[in-house]
Order: C-alpha cells, then sequence, then structure tokens
C-alpha cells in the first residue's frame, strides 16, 4: 500500500497522466481513504489545469510562423527592418501621435542599419540588392558580393549564405573569396565545420551538403580533390577550405590551423580528406618498413641454412662417389659410409623442409602484403600529383 | 516532414539540422510552434506588454533562423532559443523609446501603471477578465522561475501536452530524466500556485 510521501511524490506524474495504470489505481485508492491526500490530489490537478489555462493564454496563435517567415524573407521592406542591436518595430502599435515620431525613429534605424555587402555582379534570390544581417541567401545563379571590409566574395550556383557580424556564413556550396582588395583587414569565413579568417589572399571555401545536394557541386570539388578524396565526395562532401595566396587561420573544432598558399583544410581532419592521404601514407610506410625488416630478418637466418644446405649437398656429392668407388667389396666400411650418407641426407631434408618455409615467408611479406601497399601507394601519389597540378591550374584561373 | 505531435517526433536536433538543408522552412516552423510559447514567456516576463513581447519574440526566431548554423549543440536549441529571446528582450529595455514617445492617451504601456499585459480578449465580464488575467499573469512569473533546465519541459507537457517519453525524443534526453524534471517543476509549481487557487479558481 502505498503511503502520503509517496503520494505527494507522485502526484506531478499523477496529474500529467504519466503513471502506469496500476500505479494510478493504487494512488488513487490511498486518496479514496485518505483525506488530506484527496485535499492534494484535488490542488494538483486544479494547479495543473491553472497552468495549462495560463500558457495557453499567452500562447502566440498561428499566424505566429507566418509572420517569423515574413521577417525572415523579407528584404529591406520597413516590416522586418533588422539590425544588430533593435529589435524589428510593428507599425499598429503605435498610436497616431506618435507614428511621426515612429518613422523618425525607423529612418534613424535604417540608416544605422547598414547592408552587410553590396551585391556589385549576378543577382541573388528574391531581388535583394542590400544583403541584410542574420538573413538567408541562396545564389540561384553566380553571384559576387562585396563585403564590408571590401574583400570580395564569388558565390557558386545555389551557394546558400548569411552575413553576421561581418562574417561570411557559407551554408551550402561553395565560393571563392578574394581579400587582396583589402590589405590588413582580416576576413572573416565560415562554414559550420569551419571558422576561418583570411588574411590578405585567395581562399575557396566549400560547405558540406548532404550527398543528395552534393552532385551538382561534385564538379568544384573534383577540380581542386581529384580521385584521392572522391571518397569522401561520396558519402558527404565535408567542409573544405583552400588557400591560394596569402594566409589564413582556420578554426576547426577549437583547434587552430595556420595555413599559406596552396595549403587546405576538411572539416574532419582525422577522417577525411588530404589529413587521410597523409596518415595512409605515413601508416603505410611504416608497415612497409616493418616487413621489410621482418624479410630482412627472414634472410638473415636463411642465410646459414643455405650454405649448409649447399656444404651437405657436396657432402653428400663426395660420400657417394666414395662409396661407388668402394663397390661390392667396401665390407663394414661401406656400410659405415651409407649409414653417414642416410644420416646427412635426413638432416639435409629438415633443412631444406625449414629454409623452404623461410623463403616462403620470405617472398610472401615481399610479395603479397608489401606490393599491394605500394601499389596503393603509388596511386595515392599519383592523385595527389594530379591534385597538386589541377590546385596549380586553378590558382592560374 | 513530420508528422507534429506523433508517437515519435523529431528530435529538436534533427529539425535544427534539417532547417539548414535546402527547403528547410517546414522543419524551422515546427521548431517555432514547439517552442513559441517558452520564448513568448520568456519575453513577456521582462517585458510585459503582450504586443512588444510578440514582437520581439518573431525577431528571436527569425535571427535565430538566420544564425542557426552557429548553434554548436543542437540538443540545446530550445536553451538557446531562450538566451536569444532574453538577450533581445534586455536589449528592448534598454534601449525602449524615450519616454515622450511612449503614452499618448490610451496606450498600453507598464509606466502609465494600467494594464498592459494582455492578448486580446474579449471576454464580456471586464471584471473577471482582470481577475483571470492577473491570475495568469502571476502563473506565468511562477512558471518564468523555475530552473531553467525545466521550463522547456513545463511548456512541453503542460501546453503542448506531450509525453514524457516524446519530450526525452524532442530534447535528446533520457525519459528517466524528463520524469525527474516534471516531478520537481510540477512539486514547484504547485507550492507556488497553490495559494493563487484559494481565489477560487478551479478546473
Amino acid at each position: 500500500m502505498m503511503n502520503c510521501k509517496q503520494v505527494s511524490e507522485l502526484l506531478p506524474l499523477f496529474v500529467a497522466g504519466e503513471l502506469d495504470e496500476a500505479v494510478r489505481a493504487e494512488l488513487e485508492s490511498h486518496a479514496n481513504i485518505c483525506a488530506e491526500c484527496a485535499a492534494a490530489l484535488k490542488e494538483a490537478k486544479a494547479v495543473h489545469a491553472l497552468a495549462h489555462d495560463a500558457l495557453a493564454h499567452f500562447e502566440p496563435g498561428e499566424d505566429f510562423e507566418k509572420e517569423v517567415f515574413a521577417r525572415i524573407t523579407a528584404d529591406a521592406s520597413v516590416q522586418s527592418v533588422q539590425s544588430a542591436d533593435r529589435p524589428g518595430i510593428r507599425w499598429r502599435h503605435f498610436y497616431p501621435i506618435a507614428v511621426a515620431a515612429a518613422v523618425f525613429i525607423v529612418a534613424l534605424v535604417l540608416l544605422q542599419n547598414k547592408p552587410a555587402g553590396t551585391v556589385i555582379a549576378g543577382k541573388l534570390s528574391g531581388e535583394a540588392t542590400k544583403i541584410r544581417q542574420g538573413q538567408k541567401y541562396v545564389a540561384n545563379q553566380p553571384s559576387a558580393i562585396e563585403l564590408l571590409n571590401g574583400a570580395k566574395a564569388f558565390l557558386m550556383k545555389e551557394a546558400g549564405f548569411s552575413i553576421i557580424e561581418d562574417a561570411l556564413h557559407l551554408l551550402a556550396g561553395s565560393c571563392y573569396v578574394d581579400s587582396r582588395m583589402s590589405p590588413r583587414q582580416v576576413t572573416r569565413l565560415a562554414t559550420a565545420g569551419l571558422f576561418v579568417e583570411l588574411h590578405h589572399g585567395e581562399a575557396y571555401l566549400y560547405a558540406g551538403l548532404p550527398v543528395q545536394e552534393a552532385a551538382p557541386h561534385a564538379d568544384i570539388l573534383d577540380a581542386i580533390m581529384p580521385r584521392a578524396y572522391a571518397e569522401e565526395a561520396n558519402t558527404g562532401a565535408p567542409a573544405l577550405l583552400v588557400v591560394f595566396s596569402g594566409t589564413a587561420e582556420a578554426v576547426v573544432k577549437g583547434t587552430r590551423h595556420v595555413l599559406g598558399g596552396g595549403e587546405f583544410l576538411f572539416e574532419d581532419e582525422t577522417t577525411a580528406g588530404p589529413r587521410k592521404y597523409e596518415a595512409f601514407l605515413k601508416e603505410a610506410g611504416s608497415r612497409i618498413d616493418e616487413v621489410e625488416r621482418a624479410a630482412q630478418e627472414i634472410e638473415k637466418r636463411l642465410e646459414p641454412y643455405t650454405h649448409v644446405i649447399a656444404s651437405y649437398t657436396t657432402s653428400l656429392a663426395g660420400l657417394k662417389e666414395l662409396a661407388d668407388t668402394l663397390g661390392a667389396q667396401g665390407g663394414a666400411e661401406l656400410e659405415e659410409l651409407k649409414v653417414r650418407i642416410a644420416l646427412i641426407e635426413q638432416v639435409k631434408t629438415v633443412h631444406e623442409a625449414r629454409a623452404g618455409q623461410m623463403l616462403a615467408d620470405l617472398n610472401n611479406a615481399r610479395g603479397g602484403e608489401m606490393n599491394g601497399l605500394k601499389a596503393r601507394v603509388r596511386e595515392l601519389e599519383e592523385a595527389e600529383q594530379t591534385r597538386r597540378d589541377a590546385l596549380e591550374n586553378f590558382g592560374k584561373l | 516532414m513530420t508528422e507534429r505531435m506523433t508517437d515519435a517526433p523529431a528530435s529538436d536536433a534533427e529539425l535544427v539540422a534539417a532547417s539548414l538543408s535546402a527547403g528547410g522552412a517546414e522543419a524551422f516552423s515546427e521548431l517555432v510552434s514547439r517552442h513559441k510559447g517558452l520564448v513568448m514567456g520568456k519575453i513577456l516576463a521582462m517585458v510585459r506588454d503582450f504586443h512588444t513581447a510578440e514582437d520581439l519574440a518573431q525577431e528571436t526566431f527569425a535571427r535565430a533562423y538566420g544564425s542557426l548554423s552557429q548553434l554548436r549543440e543542437p540538443d540545446g536549441f530550445a536553451a538557446w532559443i531562450a538566451a536569444i529571446a532574453g538577450n533581445l528582450a534586455r536589449t528592448w529595455l534598454s534601449s525602449r523609446k524615450p519616454k515622450f514617445l511612449a503614452t499618448p492617451a490610451g496606450a498600453n504601456d507598464e509606466e502609465t501603471g494600467r494594464e498592459a499585459f494582455s492578448p486580446q480578449d474579449s471576454s464580456p465580464d471586464p471584471h473577471e477578465t482582470v481577475a483571470r488575467r492577473d491570475l495568469y499573469k502571476k502563473v506565468l512569473s511562477a512558471i518564468e522561475n523555475l530552473p531553467e533546465e525545466y521550463k522547456a519541459t513545463v511548456y512541453l507537457k503542460y501546453l503542448k501536452e506531450l509525453t514524457c517519453a516524446q519530450i526525452a525524443r524532442i530534447q535528446g534526453t533520457t525519459v528517466g530524466t524528463v520524469t525527474s524534471r516534471l516531478t520537481r517543476a510540477g512539486a514547484m509549481l504547485r507550492e507556488r500556485l497553490a495559494p493563487l487557487l484559494r481565489g477560487g479558481y478551479c478546473e
């Protein structure tokens, strides 16, 4: 049977409908015979209903979501004045006397609310000509934006982006950034996985996309990261930064990387891209060394066997010749010779078997595994060379 | 798109991820509808004017949408959105319109000492309405005074009437955690709200 303390503890779950039927029944039967708990139960029910009603009373209506999206998609219209430090102001909440003053305030806000960037080429979706803080845009065709510090970002088709506190946030697709027009000013770029400070130079930024959406961008990625990274591109392209000139500092998951011209970085440095390639080379290299050391070890042990077996062969040949010379009248001497020959042949067979095994091990090490590793390394080295060539050509564009 | 409030609602983290991909409007809309009460409550408790609060709440979600990719822990969407709401409300309070613009005759404004904390309400009995509204305000501020991590749970349970399992799924946590939050929040609310009931409110 439940006691009063247990009932009291279970009341919030009881009124929230979160108790099993059996526990409910037990609690109710206790309340039936205990006036204090019955009162507590009634009170808990009333509190629950009151909280529900109060919350429902202040819950915004169905239009709320629509209003939110109107703000998100609205361009520079009065209704969604957006600035870094001031929420939007809606006209209908002002009484007529205040309207004139409000117009003045809104005009001030608009003036202070400088656009985060100006479209200088191409055209962005929604006829937007000013890029506003925090709003999301999609480039329906290749477009260029001049950032506030003078740097230019060239967005590839279908690149999604927003500008938050002067940093260009690439949400999808890729862009090429030229910050050479703004010496001494750092250009800040970001994707979901990378935060980049570009110091006077050019860089290419790629934001990872879900697999099915990565396909249209595969050609761009492929031009820079051919073959060696096709694996990663197929399983969901990671965020990528390629620095053509100048330097970039990229913070990836709390780790800072300083990159120079021609260098690149993947969002996931341990499992994807060049790091993976480097890791493989390193691992393959040490594995090849290891196999080679083992092979040399076998060779060292094999060598005396080879000599001994050769000497057995020589001895046997001599002894057999002697036996032939002794011929039928050899007697006891011949018998002793025959025993020696048989013994040496026995030992030779054993040693030959051992040497044969070592030789097999040696061939296996040098042949199978090592050849496989070397072939894979050669393949990756070729791919890396292709990538370097492509990068160089891309830089010349 | 995930149906709203089925047995296995999409978690906040999943909706955040979906919002970030192309065509994520529907996912984000679901996040808005799920947490608009929480955001409204937070802002209302600070600015005390329903229309301003609604305005700021919409702004909160619009801004969140713009910087969604910066959200480091998608499981913590509720806490994150509440923090943005708090910041916006604080900014609004500190940079509020100067007094000479604020109170044309009859305007709702707390500085006038008049009732400012009300959504559209067309109840026929003004006295009853005022009393009830006053009560609801107290309830709301009691909820706002709960520990931060209980609030989202309270909204999802009391307002949206989801089960603990559904809430756990949404918050990316265990049913045990939700149950214990609900137990403690329930006890705290009863302690704080029971005295209000003596005013005669009954289901």
